[in-house]
Parts: structure tokens; C-alpha cells; sequence
């Protein structure tokens, strides 16, 4: 169980965190969303005890983290893939974490079969690529047998099938009763495997609600196209529906798409088009933060456009 | 790479938490398993008994006669036994600025995730520093000294043993770890390899260099309380009329002043540092 209190972290004029509040529960997959700068890394540095918060705790099993005694047994994490010298081979990384923690050493084989790195355990971390410098990643937070794990942005440089392993992984860890939270700044790498998302933009909490809520939250209408689209909008709107036209469909809300058919049958009006909009969460995710995204691409004026 | 089977067995729950000497195994660990360890390690005692040898090669080869007036032979003979090993303190103070600077930051994070009591792990580099330069160094010495030594004998020179010599050999294997210590502790607050390199090394070559140069008081009043116009005088290398001279148990204490002054704003660093 993690619980992050009134977290505010500032370096000097500009806030990273500001007053975030949000528990993260066992037995679920929390995925924490946000665009790039909106705070995340910073925030899971404190939970870490890494980063000092300017204000407000933020606590794992009711304890900050500096002052739990065996931490690799507690809470697990993996920050960075570049968090492991090149030079050393993936087996003596994972060795002297595991000797600073007083675990045994079985653990550190254990870890690198579990996550497909036996195989390579003596080859030194420089020649790894991204993805298998990920594992190792993963294997550095799995190495205590943590009951609280934190994943920031695991998947980048993961191949198709490291994704998919992955995905499996953090729904067993849920389902064995851990607490996970996994940061990511796309919706759609999560929203297959999080129970639970977090979204946050410039340090401000956005949402904080299931998966299936933040689904149901956000529907997109219904588009419809007919032959006759006066007659059509006065009776839907009549019906309690509200209609908005766009590129000669009209985009219906308020009413299910069968309501709609129906409307349209007793009008005498032919449909050609029926089709209610399915908002990809990345959409939703989209909208949350479109306010908050320090980070926005700039639009190219007119001119420079007809010159590139 | 195939995924494999995603059990997560549970090791064994021994309720003590690890103190420092599994913070020391942790260190010693990621010092050994890198190789830049050993090629500077191997450069300490190749540089310690290469430069003692050649310069004994270079005086024995001249001869008794073509040493300059006033230079007493048998303080030549002693004085060479230890040039090399003072060489030898550069690759140990690269090896110090790496095992302290090269960790930030991605690797101090996971190293104070390990440890958050980031004391128990300036403490434990520490520890494991002073104790790989203290062995390295005491062969290095020895070395150095054995092999001077036996080249100047074969040119006939006169010679020094290590049972006459013994204060100040064992001074200088003693304070070997000094420099390399000061890049740990500079490494610790730089946060760059070559800043720290190149700094530490500023101060253990550039003062004799300049010395010199310098008006007596300088010397007397300053470089004679820098950490090398120190270190000359704890290993008695420093002429008794040298305005640099002082008593080596007083310079002792100015190395040590050194040492706490640096680890000091080290550990104050380390607390005060996001990660």
C-alpha cells in the first residue's frame, strides 16, 4: 500500500509536484499517466525517499521509505534502465544489490531466469540493448520478493513479446495481493493490464478512478448520416437528444443508437449511416491533459510549412 | 529472448535488517566487478616499481660522481625507493573518483534504494577503498623498494634496507589511501569523473611543481598546510631547512583535518541531495 499525502516538490519557481494526494492499493495494477513533465518520476523518487518533498509524505506500508528496515524486502522499482554500470556483467549487478540486502544469492539466478536473462547473466550490460537492460531493470525490483512495486515507464524498448510478457507479469504480481504502479506517458500501454489509473499533468492530480469508470465517463455519441437531416434533427431533439452537425453527419449524444434508428423509422427518414463513436482512452487521455501538458508541439506557421 | 515462467518464489525472511557490513559487501562487490578496477590497480604497481627502477636504473648507470654537490647518496638511495609509489596515488585517484562519481545519478539512486541511510554508504566506499589501496599499496612499496634497492646495488651504489627505512616506508604505505580518499569524498560532491580527477590531481602535483617559484612565507604559511606539502612531511621527504618542513606528527594532523574537512562536506552533500 502506498499513500502519497499533499506531495509538493519545488525547485525553486517551478512546482514538479503540486499537492497530489492518491493511495495505491494491493492487488490491482495502478497505471500512472501523465505526459512527459507532469511529474511522475519525481514523485515516485519520493516515494523512494530519493527526493526530499518540499512538503507533504508520502509513506509505503504507513513507513517513508528511509526508515524501513530491509527496503529490497519491501518495495521494489525499477527508475531508469541506465541505472547499471556498462561495464559490469548483469549477474554482478544484481549480486551486490542482493549482498546489500542480505539476500541470498539463489535469488539473483532466480530473478535473472524469471525475467529471460540466464542465458546472457555473464555478458557485461553494455552490450545489452534497451529491452533487455528493461529486464534487468525488472529483475533489480523483483529481487527482494517486494509485496509494493514500482515500474517507471518499463515498457519503453521492450519488443512486441517483452510487452506482452510483461503485461502478464504485472497481472500476476496483482493478483498475488501486491501493490503495483506503473507509470507510462501512453494510455494504450497500460489500459490492456491497469485495474486502476492515476492521471496526473504539471504536478496535479487529473483522475483517479477505475479503469472502467474512466471508460464509461467519457463516451463519444453517435454519428449519424441521412438523406434528410432537418426533420430528422428536430425530432431527436425532441426526443431529448442533442445533436450537433458535422461534415454532414450529425453527431447525436444523449440517446442509444437504437433509440435513433427507431426515431428515424417513424420519421420516414433513410439512414446511411449509423455508427455510435467508441473514444479511444487515449483520446480520453488526450483531453484530460491537453491542459496540462508543459510540453506541446508548436503548430508550424503557414509560411514555413510551404517552404519545408 | 523467450519469456520464461513467471513465478515469484519467497526467499526466506530473516527479520534483521543489513547493517553496514553488508553495505561494505556491496561496495567491495561493484568494485571488483568492473574492470577499470584492475587496469588502475595494475597501473599503481607498474608506475610504482617502473618509475623507482628507472630513475635507480638512470642514477646507478651516472654513477656516485655525477650526483649534484650536496646530495647525500644513501638519502638518493631512500628517496627513490618511494618516487614511484607516490606516482602510483594517480590511477588510485581515478579509481576513488570513479567508484564515487561515476554512480550519479542513475546508479545512486538504485544503490540508496538499496541503502537509504546514504552515511552507511560513504562510509562503506570508504572502508572498502582505504582497504584495496592499503593492500595494493603496501605490495607497491615493497616492491618499489625492493627492486631500487637491488638495481642500484648491481651498479655498486650504496644502498638502503627497509629495516633502516622502516618509519618512513610504513608512513608512506599508511597515507597512501590520503588522495585517493580526497577524490572519493571530491567525487561525492563534483558528481564528475574528470572534474574530480583532474582536480585531486591538481593538488597532489601542482604545489611541489610551483613550490619553488613561490616566496619563502608562501611556502611556509601555506603550501607547507596543503594536503601534499603535508603528506612530503609525514613521509619525511621534506628537508628539515625546507621552509615546507614540520613535524610529522603535526603534518599528520593536517592530512587528517584534510581527510574530515572533505568526507565531512561529503556526507553533508549526500543528505542534502535529491536523487
Amino acid at each position: 500500500m502506498i499513500h502519497v499525502h499533499n506531495l509538493t516538490k519545488r525547485y525553486g519557481a517551478t512546482t514538479v509536484v503540486d499537492g497530489l494526494t492518491f493511495t495505491v492499493a494491493p492487488g490491482r495494477v495502478t497505471g500512472f499517466l501523465g505526459p512527459n513533465g507532469a511529474g511522475k518520476s519525481t514523485t515516485m523518487r519520493m516515494i523512494l525517499g530519493l527526493t526530499s518533498p518540499t512538503s507533504g509524505t508520502a509513506t509505503i506500508n504507513g513507513r517513508r521509505y528511509r526508515t524501513l528496515p530491509a527496503p529490497l524486502r519491501e518495495v521494489g522499482a525499477l527508475l531508469d534502465p541506465e541505472a547499471a554500470h556498462p561495464g559490469r556483467t548483469a549477474r554482478a549487478h544484481l549480486l551486490w544489490q542482493a549482498r546489500g540486502a542480505g539476500l541470498p544469492r539463489r535469488r539473483v539466478d532466480e530473478v535473472l531466469e524469471l525475467v529471460g536473462l540466464a542465458a546472457v547473466a555473464h555478458q557485461r550490460i553494455g552490450s545489452f540493448s534497451l529491452g533487455m537492460r528493461q529486464r534487468l531493470g525488472i529483475a533489480s525490483a523483483l529481487l527482494g520478493d517486494p509485496a509494493v512495486l514500482l515500474f517507471d515507464e518499463p515498457v519503453n524498448g521492450l519488443d512486441p513479446e517483452g510487452i506482452r510478457w510483461f503485461r502478464g507479469l504485472l497481472s500476476q504480481l496483482a493478483a498475488e495481493g501486491r501493490t503495483v504502479l506503473v507509470s507510462s506517458h501512453l494510455m494504450h500501454e497500460i489500459q490492456t493490464v491497469a485495474d486502476h489509473v492515476i492521471v496526473i499533468g504539471r504536478g496535479r492530480l487529473l483522475a483517479d478512478m477505475s479503469m472502467a469508470e474512466l471508460a464509461a465517463r467519457y463516451t463519444g455519441g453517435i454519428r449519424v448520416v441521412a438523406s434528410d437531416t432537418t426533420p430528422l434533427t428536430a425530432a431527436l431533439v425532441s426526443a431529448g437528444a442533442e445533436v450537433r452537425s458535422a461534415d454532414g453527419a450529425l453527431l447525436v449524444s444523449g440517446l442509444e443508437a437504437a433509440h435513433v434508428g427507431e426515431i428515424a423509422l417513424r420519421c420516414g427518414i433513410a439512414l446511411r449511416e449509423l455508427t455510435p463513436q467508441h473514444t479511444s482512452l487515449e483520446e480520453v487521455f488526450m483531453e484530460l491533459t491537453a491542459a496540462a501538458t508543459p510540453h506541446r508541439s508548436g503548430s508550424i506557421p503557414a509560411s514555413e510549412r510551404s517552404q519545408a | 529472448m523467450t519469456a520464461s515462467a513467471t513465478a515469484v518464489s519467497s526467499p526466506a525472511r530473516p527479520p534483521a535488517s543489513p547493517g553496514l557490513g553488508a553495505a561494505v559487501l556491496a561496495e567491495w562487490t561493484k568494485l571488483t566487478s568492473v574492470r577499470a578496477t584492475y587496469v588502475c590497480l595494475a597501473v599503481t604497481l607498474l608506475l610504482g616499481v617502473g618509475l623507482s627502477s628507472l630513475a635507480a636504473l638512470g642514477i646507478g648507470a651516472a654513477g656516485t660522481e655525477a650526483l649534484p654537490p650536496g646530495v647525500d647518496p644513501v638519502e638518493q638511495a631512500a628517496a627513490l625507493a618511494h618516487v614511484g609509489p607516490v606516482f602510483g596515488v594517480i590511477p588510485l585517484v581515478v579509481l576513488a573518483a570513479q567508484f564515487s562519481a561515476r554512480e550519479y545519478p542513475s546508479q545512486l539512486r538504485l544503490t540508496f534504494a538499496v541503502h537509504p541511510r546514504r552515511g552507511r554508504v560513504l562510509l562503506a566506499k570508504t572502508v572498502v577503498l582505504v582497504g584495496t589501496v592499503l593492500a595494493v599499496g603496501a605490495v607497491t612499496v615493497a616492491a618499489a623498494f625492493a627492486a631500487s634497492q637491488a638495481i642500484l646495488e648491481s651498479f655498486a651504489m650504496p644502498t638502503v634496507s627497509l629495516a633502516e627505512q622502516w618509519r618512513t616506508t610504513l608512513a608512506l604505505g599508511v597515507t597512501l589511501p590520503v588522495f585517493p580518499l580526497l577524490a572519493l569524498g571530491l567525487g561525492t560532491m563534483l558528481r564528475s569523473v574528470a572534474g574530480t580527477t583532474a582536480a585531486v590531481l591538481a593538488a597532489l602535483l601542482l604545489p611541489p611543481m610551483v613550490s619553488t617559484l613561490l616566496p619563502d612565507s608562501v611556502q611556509r604559511h601555506v603550501l607547507r598546510y596543503l594536503p601534499t606539502g603535508a603528506w612530503d612531511n609525514v613521509v619525511g621527504a621534506t628537508a628539515a631547512e625546507s621552509p615546507l618542513h614540520m613535524d610529522p606528527w603535526a603534518a599528520l594532523a593536517v592530512l587528517t583535518g584534510w581527510l574530515a574537512l572533505c568526507w565531512g562536506a561529503a556526507l553533508r552533500t549526500l543528505h542534502r541531495t535529491d536523487v
